[in-house]
């Protein structure tokens, strides 16, 4: 019985191409494992596998011994994804963006807004608040984005290359709140190309075509 | 390839809503003119042929040839005149037949066509030399078949010598086929005394001459006329039913200038062709022209306003497109395609579908134009597509592709890093800006000014109005929907509920499927005048129709009011079925119509059938008054029927000189012939006799009772003289009023037993039934009367009765108009009035009102009566005649408006709600990536759906209202003959929810229909985006 993240022999395929084949990935709470490669090598497609976007056409994904599956593609709602595209809803301003997420989980309406007003703050975005989507650039969206993932406190946070838009300073204070979320308990999940961002995490599994290449451990102990 | 409809569904949009707004524009005139040239159409054709029909006269010399040469000629002037049916030639000429009467010559006459026209017995003169008598003539009288008869060519009187004599077989005899019925052309020709032109030679302008025949004329065939010097060769023609407006004023000025221009010379020698008939086709014309004019006035103003909707859509559509292709601009520029190229790849693709919507548009509106002109106008009318329809046509694709480079112009500015992200909101461009004043300028100035315009004459426009006025409502509607949405959201912050707090935002911030109520409202609002105006334009034509016919069934009846009285009452006793009416109709501002009726029965025979229709006419008339006519007691009937005349008489009296005296009791029957019964008397004691009086069997009127000694000479009686008992069938006689002949002649007085008097004279006894001249007859006067005109003899306090008497009279009632008469006239009791005037012969119509249920037993009884319920009129003929006026057609252009608005509207609705999808397909898999569930996404496209519904629903009722209360005061619902009111709309509240609601639920049903399944079917994995 596992309380973490547990990916066994998983495979996908789309348009009769192999975009996972076998993969294994384990993540515990309490630690940041990311997920390497380059482009194409199925990255994104194993954190929506892992989120129980997709459904693997076999092997078996389980997140504290129960299958992410829902059977309609949405995620469970002690999951919570940072997307690559940043999956914002334009007609909502950012903090609307972020307390949606809280407002769906039964939060109180206005605590969701001032928790998503600190989740902004804590990314540095606290002053687009009242902004619509349209109106930010790349890397404030991005960061919207992180902070609607965050601001929920899932059990399980997957990040897709969340920090491709930003800057150095920018891209230490995302991860700087994904450690914290680890630290406080979540598994987190990071898909990236960026080697700042591995040496973050504290296990890597590197994709090469689809299959794991590599593990390394201890990353962020500087092993 | 579903990839690549979902990139051209937009582009599919927009080449169906230019169809659907290009139909539009073809449709709306191509059904106005032919609505148009169908009125046209029913007005000549109803015209008085003597106004549009021509006549002209030939000059032929004479001989067999001659005849042949003049009904060539005859035929090739019809030819050469367009618009005129073959000509019907006929020829006469007077002989003598001095054998059947010396002093007055006769006529032979032959007419194309003649023994169609004509009962014959016998057979028809097919040879030479052969006559048909005319029937009941002297020569009918005294010629046979097979006799021969000489007649003579008339000479001029001054001459010793006889003219030729010409000997005719007779073979029949002739009589019209229906008496009085102007079955031939002019039928004062075929009578005695009848005009005939005399025309001689081509120099002359013909002459009319009045010739005095003997009788009417005998009928020959064409050669036999040949020879006769002096004959008259005429030829007649029937103008055309046409539509077409401008061959009619060419055709009339043909027939002007030819009318005074003199005659035409024909291909042979000597032949000459004359009009001789005063038409006057352009007086016809000038009134339908105006007619006409005014139609398609209207029309064009309703075609207007579909139109512009039709542009306004395909604008917003094409905008919409050109926005949607945002991220294939910005792709384009990236591989280097710029200036003309990147602008032909912006246009190319709508510009296509933008001709192609017109092309299917046009085709669409001629068929659709077509299907409707041959439903309601007719089978036979022509459908061509107007030259006015082209300049809408061109507007709607030009302002189409205006849009189209417009929108991509706007588009591809974007800097290619704008265009590759989620589009920014957009403020309202300077252009939509002013456009959206116009339109509330529009519609306030619209209103104003067509409450002011002369109803008779609306301005062209004052159609397309209804179209403004809802797109003024529609953006009013989105204004209010984003306040409201704005009030949503900032209360939905601070409260539970996802639905409602999704719905206010998107209602806030995205303006696409607001982009469309606007065009919902103004189908809306169409739709609503279109049937007020159908609706006021049926009860308009029932209360016409009821008016013309004066009630459900009307029998017209031959006899005089009192045997139809008569007749009706035998025929129906209780008073269920039948009413006897005479209506007589005015000819100046003081003498106005009048009808008188059997008020008794106006409940149970009129009211029934009245309430069962939409007309408001006879409710204005308050039973109790329509009661109060027939004066009850005051004045008993005169007349009576009967078969059985039945007195009795207690006299006690002394007479010098006689021993006798003798009782005449006068009556009148209903032909007006009097008649006596008498009886002697004995001088004392009581004398009780019965007489037959076959002659009351139908009606008679008791008109005076005479008691006088027998003798020659003057005598006097003295005594007492009481009747006692006097009666007629099963009227009691007793009850009626009497007074002697002179007022001093007796004292007299109620017996005990009641009614009539006791008298004590000295003198012969006189009585005859009088008034009691108490009080004034009561009547009904329509609001339309004048009353103070100085020549109103009702506002003189006098009424003409049926015959014309005046009697003192008083006003009981006004009403709005009466059946048969309309809004200028009088209603009375018919058998009070007859009281006054038993045996006046009407100068109007007697007719028998029958219900609709109206049992043939009754009818039957009616028949034994004399009165043939063969001859009668409907309500139903009525309405039909009317439903089938041209202007009431035209009532139908507006659904066909506001259907085809309805079609854009609902195009417009769609192509937006489809342009949506990816959006929203988008945002709803973000959302439930966020972690909302699919029935918090339902619950907020419901939401958001239904506010829009709803308002649009408010608004498109408000405006509706106010619209139809502008604008159908303005519309032609019909078209009032004299006396008739002119249609009087009603305007409520109610009569737009239901369209209003209908729009709504529809625009309801497609939104939810569209936009649900792909809220529902986005997956969160969808937004993977990066692919791998």
């Amino acid at each position: 019985m596992s309380d973490g993240l547990t990916v066994r022999e998983v495979v996908v395929e789309i348009a009769a191409r192999r975009i996972l084949d076998e993969v294994d990935l384990t993540a515990e709470p309490g630690r940041m494992v990311s997920v390497s490669g380059p482009s194409g090598s199925g990255k994104t497609t194993l954190l929506s596998v892992a989120g129980g976007l997709i459904q693997p056409d076999s092997g078996t994904v389980r997140f504290k011994d129960e299958s992410v599956w829902t059977g309609d593609g949405d995620p469970r709602p002690d999951v919570s994804f940072i997307l690559q595209v940043y999956g914002l809803v334009p007609i909502l301003t950012a903090r609307e963006n972020v307390s949606i997420a809280l407002r769906s989980r039964g939060v109180d309406p206005v605590q969701a807004d001032e928790r998503a007003d600190r989740a902004l703050a804590a990314l540095r975005v606290e002053d687009l608040a009242d902004r619509l989507v349209e109106e930010l650039s790349g890397g404030q969206m991005q960061r919207v984005a992180g902070a609607r993932g965050l601001v929920v406190e899932a059990a399980l946070l997957l990040a897709d290359e969340p920090t491709s838009e930003l800057d150095e300073v920018n891209r230490d204070h995302v991860l700087t709140e994904l450690r914290r979320a680890a630290d406080d308990g979540a598994t987190v999940v990071v898909a990236t190309h960026d080697p700042a961002v591995v040496e973050a995490c504290d296990h890597d599994v590197h994709l090469i075509d689809g299959s794991v290449a590599s593990t390394t451990d201890g990353l962020a102990l500087g092993g | 390839m579903r990839g690549a409809w979902r990139r051209r569904d937009l582009t599919f949009g927009l080449g169906l809503v230019v169809a659907a707004a290009t139909a539009t524009a073809v449709a709306a005139p191509t059904f106005a003119g032919a609505a148009s040239s169908a009125l046209v159409r029913e007005r000549v054709a109803v015209a008085d042929p003597l106004d549009t029909d021509l006549s002209w006269a030939i000059s032929v010399p004479s001989g067999s040839g001659g005849m042949s040469s003049a009904l060539k000629s005859a035929h090739r002037v019809g030819d050469d005149l367009s618009l005129y049916d073959a000509p019907v030639v006929s020829a006469s000429a007077l002989v003598d037949w001095t054998a059947l009467d010396a002093q007055r010559p006769a006529a032979l006459a032959w007419h194309q066509g003649q023994c169609d026209q004509v009962t014959v017995v016998g057979r028809c003169p097919d040879r030479p030399g052969e006559v048909l008598l005319p029937a009941n003539s002297t020569a009918a009288e005294r010629y046979r078949v097979g006799d021969r008869i000489v007649v003579r060519e008339p000479t001029s009187g001054f001459e010793d010598r006889l003219g030729p004599a010409h000997q005719l077989t007779v073979v029949g005899t002739w009589q019209p086929q229906d008496v009085g019925a102007a079955a031939w052309y002019a039928p004062s020709r075929w009578e005695a005394g009848g005009q005939v032109v005399s025309y001689s030679g081509c120099d002359s302008s013909p002459t009319a001459v009045t010739m005095m025949p003997l009788a009417a004329p005998l009928l020959t065939d064409a050669t036999t006329l040949g020879p006769i010097a002096g004959r008259t060769v005429l030829a007649d023609a029937a103008l055309s039913s046409t539509g077409d407006i401008g061959r009619l004023r060419t055709t009339a000025a043909q027939v002007e200038r030819w009318q005074t221009d003199g005659h035409a010379e024909t291909e042979a020698a000597g032949v000459c062709a004359a009009a001789v008939s005063d038409s006057d086709i352009d007086g016809v014309l000038g009134p339908i022209g105006g007619e006409r004019d005014r139609l398609e006035r209207q029309g064009t103003g309703a075609a207007a306003g579909a139109v512009l909707i039709g542009v306004l859509a395909t604008v917003l559509i094409s905008t919409l497109s050109a926005r949607r292709r945002r991220y294939e601009f910005a792709l384009a520029k990236l591989r280097g395609v710029r200036g003309l190229r990147l602008g032909m790849m912006a246009i190319n693709e709508p510009a296509v579908a933008v001709l192609a919507g017109a092309a299917v548009g046009v085709l669409a509106g001629w068929g659709v134009a077509g299907v409707a002109a041959r439903a309601w106008l007719g089978s036979n009318l022509e459908t061509d597509v107007p030259a006015s329809a082209v300049p809408f046509a061109l507007l709607v694709v030009g302002f189409a592709l205006i849009g189209v480079a417009a929108g991509a112009a706007r588009t591809l500015r974007e800097p290619i890093h704008l265009q590759l992200r989620p589009e920014r909101p957009r403020q309202a461009s300077g252009p939509a800006y002013v456009a959206r004043m116009a339109v509330f300028v529009g519609a306030a100035l619209g209103i104003y000014q067509l409450r002011r315009a002369d109803p008779s004459d609306p301005p062209w426009w004052s159609l397309s109005l209804p179209v403004v006025v809802g797109l003024a409502a529609g953006l009013i509607a989105v204004w209010v929907i984003r306040w409201a949405a704005g009030v949503a959201t900032a209360v939905s912050r601070q409260r539970r509920g996802d639905g409602i707090y999704l719905a206010s935002r998107r209602l806030l911030r995205s303006g696409d499927l607001l982009a469309v109520v606007p065009f919902v409202v103004a189908a809306i609002v169409l739709t609503v005048v279109a049937s007020a105006a159908w609706g006021a334009g049926v009860q308009w034509r029932d209360s016409t129709a009821l008016l013309r016919t004066g009630g459900p069934i009307a029998i017209m009846s031959d006899q005089p009011p009192q045997a139809t009285l008569a007749a009706t009452r035998r025929a129906d006793p209780d008073g269920d079925y039948l009413m006897t009416a005479v209506s007589v109709e005015g000819e100046s501002s003081g003498v106005y119509r009048r009808l008188f009726v059997d008020t008794t029965r106006w409940d149970r025979v009129l009211a029934p059938d009245l309430s069962a229709t939409s007309t408001d006419v006879p409710s204005n008339i308050d039973p109790g008054v329509v009661e109060s006519l027939h004066v009850q007691g005051q004045r008993d009937p005169g007349m009576v029927s009967g078969s059985r005349l039945a007195v009795s008489v207690d006299l006690d009296a002394t007479v010098d000189g006689a021993s006798t005296t003798e009782l005449a009791i006068k009556l009148v029957d209903a032909a007006g012939r009097a008649h006596v019964a008498t009886a002697s008397l004995a001088l004392h004691g009581r004398t009780s006799r019965s007489f037959l009086v076959p002659y009351c069997q139908q009606a008679c009127d008791l008109e005076s009772i005479t008691i006088e000694p027998v003798r020659g000479y003057a005598v006097y009686l003295k005594g007492r003289v009481t009747i006692e008992r006097l009666r007629i069938g099963d009227t009691d006689l007793m009850t009626k009023d009497w007074r002697p002949e002179s007022p001093d002649a007796a004292r007299f007085r109620p017996t005990s037993g009641g009614g009539l008097t006791s008298v004590m004279v000295n003198r012969p006894v006189f009585l005859e039934i009088a008034d009691d001249g108490s009080g004034k007859v009561p009547v009904v006067v329509t609001a339309g009367l004048d009353l103070s005109d100085p020549e109103s003899v009702v506002g003189q306090g006098m009424v003409l009765g049926i015959g014309g008497t005046a009697l003192p009279a008083r006003t009981a009632g006004t009403v709005g108009t009466l059946p048969m008469i309309g809004d200028s006239g009088v209603l009375g009791d018919l058998t009070t009035f007859l009281d006054s005037e038993p045996f006046a012969a009407p100068l109007g119509d007697v007719t028998v009102i029958a219900r609709a249920d109206t049992p043939d037993s009754v009818y039957a009884a009616l028949a034994d009566a004399g009165i043939d319920s063969g001859d009668r009129a409907t309500i139903g003929e009525a309405r039909q005649l009317l439903d089938d006026d041209p202007f009431a057609q035209a009532l139908r252009f507006f659904w066909l408006a506001a259907g085809l608005v309805a079609v854009i509207a609902l195009c417009a609705v769609a192509t937006a709600l489809v342009s949506q999808r990816p959006t929203r397909a988008q945002e709803s898999a973000a959302l439930r990536v966020a972690g909302l569930r699919r029935r918090q996404l339902r619950s907020a496209v419901v939401i958001e759906v239904t506010a829009v519904a709803a308002f649009v629903a408010a608004c498109g009722w408000l405006a509706a209202w106010l619209s139809t209360w502008a604008t159908l005061p303005a519309l032609p619902l019909g078209e009032p003959g004299a006396y008739e009111p002119a249609p009087d709309p009603v305007i409520t509240w109610s009569s737009g929810i239901v369209p209003a609601l209908a729009a709504a639920i529809t625009v309801a049903a497609v939104a939810v229909g569209l936009l649900l399944p792909i809220t529902l079917r986005s997956r969160p994995a969808s937004l993977r985006g990066g692919g791998d």
